[in-house]
């Protein structure tokens, strides 16, 4: 296999909570023990339901809030250990772009301070011409126009505003992109434009993106690599194909299941998870999807499970895969 | 007068809003109907007019909104002639309607348990001597463990155990028209999968017909008998699922299942060129128009009326009348 571009190793980050000023600090396991791969110029998802950590996940890996515990290593350093200075050159490689094309821009600065802010930073010495020259390009590759360059973001549309906030990404000339849930503030016809822009930037500009999202047919359109993430923790991971094909996690199965088909002439049999997801401060022992978990036995309920490779790259967290 | 639905046969609905920016014609003569026990989707874009639909029909537009013309027979009353005492009755209890954010439409001063047996009392389905009971009896019904949620606040619901509480509110009444707006969408797909199956057994067992709103072609399929697809303020399609999704024929229709990602089905999404038009100043004639690929001189004067083109499959286009339309399936082509 070529070396991927980024390696996470036994990454945790947990967060402290006060409930009250009398009780003890309660610990929320947001992120717990990931180890991932990340290929090289791949499409990586991370699903999972709300609160299983997606978000924390690429905020920690991007260095925006401190791990725990673990190693993030790319191009071979562990950069979470970088001070800021050795840190800089990597800011740049790496970027983010938000779910909320609301609130995700700084309403009274124009479009081109937006987008071209980055570059005074991260391109000591470069010229004002320059930096016009670069965010004409950008604005182009993401489906605007020059002239945009001059409005505010209020007097753009929801798909608009989240490619302008991709523009501001990579015009830094990054090689890695978090996208949180880039699409679901969007318009399904909106969204379709937004993901076709996405993958014609990747392919154009060599880029690797984690791409998180609730939406599972997003995945099989989108992606080429998934992680299933349930409670901090990774509970499945492989390439695409080989998860869609042969999901071995029962949560990723019901999760495929529940997931809501545009085809009436499709006949299955809809299995519903039963139960609540869990509160993460008090997740259930051993497997924390046991008490949902139609397979689940004694053993579940007492030991968490390992991480293990049931088949090349297929990497799972279940006593007992389907 | 032909009634179309031996239900509801909402009529050239009419709705604008009055702005800062303008008047906002948000309904643009809006037809839909259903019959009894039907479980009828409504579908289209944000800002196309689905929630403004319903709360027309159920006459809770308020200022700057106004109705300005416009049917909404349900059985033999059209209720946009009632008085309101008459409404009150209607809402509530022969129509309920359940939202996307269930908490925001409890009382969060009052325990669940409390509020179910309000509506109960109000509605004269329960008297006070054996309310407890029906309260428990209902809450069992949509899966829940009543001697515990009944006394709990609506912040210490989660936001699936919240939706249950509005369920059982909503048909406590035994409704004969449960119109659903976005129930779901602000839930995680495994219980979303679980609120859809409740709503299914639910209304199935009790004989309500269920108006699903909602922007997800998976849950229309799946939940929906028939849909309606909206666009910028009108019923545009009109057919039962199957139908719909087999030989959509409206343009914006075929555009918006092309959008659609789906499992199972790799390969080019489409786009729809253009952007939805702002309502305060909507195109002339169809309103689709300004993005149609096939568009043509007379869309762009007179809105198409809704027609007939094959048994239960409505649509409001030219196309269909010009020449057998030819925006229907290229041959051999997948329709979508
Ligand atoms: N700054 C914080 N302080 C305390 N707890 C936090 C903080 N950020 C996240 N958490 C908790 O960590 C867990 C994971 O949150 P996170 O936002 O990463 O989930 P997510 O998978 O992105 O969910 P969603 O799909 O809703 O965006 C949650 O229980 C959340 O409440
Ligand atoms: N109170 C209001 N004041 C002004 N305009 C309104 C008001 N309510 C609705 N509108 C306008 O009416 C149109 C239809 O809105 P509606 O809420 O019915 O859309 P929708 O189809 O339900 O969209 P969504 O999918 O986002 O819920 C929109 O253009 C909206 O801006
Ligand atoms: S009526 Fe005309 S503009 Fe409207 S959808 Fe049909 S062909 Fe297009
Ligand atoms: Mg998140
Ligand atoms: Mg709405």
């Amino acid at each position: 296999m070529v070396e991927p571009l980024m390696t996470i190793t036994n990454l945790k980050k947990h967060f402290a909570l006060k409930k009250n000023v009398f009780s003890k600090n309660v610990i929320v396991k947001a992120v717990d023990d990931v180890n991932l791969e990340i290929p090289r110029e791949s499409i990586f998802a991370v699903v999972g339901e709300s609160g299983s950590g997606k978000t924390t996940l690429g905020r920690t890996l991007m260095k925006l809030i401190p791990p725990t515990a673990g190693m993030v290593s790319m191009d071979g350093k562990d950069i979470l250990t970088l001070d800021k200075k050795a840190f800089l050159p990597y800011r740049r490689k790496m970027q983010i772009v938000f779910q909320d094309p609301y609130n995700s821009l700084h309403p009274r600065k124009l479009v081109k301070t937006v987008i071209g802010e980055g570059l005074k930073i991260h391109f000591k010495g470069i010229s004002e011409m320059e930096i016009r020259d670069k965010i004409r390009e950008v604005l182009l590759q993401v489906g605007l126009r020059e002239e945009h360059m001059f409005r505010y973001p209020h007097e753009f549309s929801g798909g608009q505003r989240q490619r302008i906030a991709f523009a501001r990404a990579i015009v830094l000339e990054p090689e890695f992109i978090v996208l949180d849930e880039p699409t679901s503030a969007l318009d399904v016809s909106v969204q379709a434009m937004v993901l076709k822009m996405l993958q014609e930037a990747r392919a154009q500009n060599a880029l690797t993106y984690l791409f998180i999202t609730h939406n599972l047919s997003i995945v099989d359109y989108f992606a080429n690599h998934l992680a299933v993430m349930y409670l901090g923790r990774v509970v499945e991971t492989g390439s695409k194909a080989e998860i869609f094909d042969h999901p071995a996690h029962p949560y990723t199965r019901l999760l495929m299941n529940s997931n809501p088909i545009p085809d009436p002439f499709l006949k299955r049999e809809k299995q519903v998870v039963r139960g609540e997801i869990p509160s993460p401060i008090h997740p259930p022992s051993g497997c924390h999807f046991h008490p949902r978990c139609p397979f689940a036995k004694a053993e579940c309920k007492e030991q968490e499970p390992q991480y293990r490779e049931i088949s090349s790259g297929h990497f799972i967290r279940c006593h007992f895969p389907v | 007068m032909d009634k179309r639905g031996n239900l509801l046969d909402v009529r050239q609905l009419r709705v604008i809003f009055h702005t800062y920016r303008g008047l906002i014609k948000a309904l643009n003569g809006v037809d839909l109907w259903m019959d009894k026990q039907e479980r009828l989707g409504i579908v289209g874009e944000t800002g196309c007019g689905k929630s403004v639909t319903a709360q027309a029909m159920m006459r809770l537009i308020e200022e700057p909104g106004k109705i300005t013309e416009g049917e909404v027979w349900f059985e033999n009353r059209d209720l946009l002639k009632l008085s309101e005492d008459e409404m009150t009755k209607i809402r509530g209890r022969e129509i309920s309607m359940i939202f996307q954010e269930p908490k925001s439409s409890l009382n969060p001063v009052f325990k669940s348990g409390f509020q179910i047996k309000e509506t109960l009392l109000n509605a004269k389905k329960a008297t006070p001597a054996n309310a407890e009971e029906e309260v428990e009896k209902i809450l069992g019904y949509v899966g829940m463990d009543a001697s515990r949620v009944k006394n709990m606040y609506p912040h210490e619901l989660s936001g699936g155990m919240a939706q249950r509480v509005m369920i059982a509110m909503a048909l406590a009444t035994q409704p004969k028209l449960l119109i659903a707006d976005e129930p779901t969408s602000a839930l995680d797909v495994t219980i979303q999968a679980q609120i859809l199956e409740l709503l299914s057994d639910l209304t199935q067992k009790m004989g309500n017909a269920v108006m699903m709103i909602t922007h997800d072609m998976g849950i229309v399929a799946e939940f929906c008998d028939r849909v309606v697809v909206m666009y910028a303020g009108n019923a545009v399609e009109v057919a039962p699922t199957k139908e719909l999704f087999q030989n959509p024929i409206h343009p914006y229709t075929q555009g918006l299942l092309r959008a659609v990602p789906r499992v199972g089905r790799p390969g080019e999404l489409k786009a729809i060129p253009g952007t939805v038009p702002d309502l305060v100043d909507p195109p002339e004639g169809c309103r689709f128009h300004p993005r149609c690929d096939y568009a043509f001189d007379q869309c762009k004067n007179v809105l198409p009326p809704l027609l007939e083109i094959s048994a239960h499959h409505y649509v409001s286009c030219y196309l269909c009348q010009k020449d057998g339309c030819p925006s229907a399936k290229k041959a051999g082509e997948e329709p979508w």
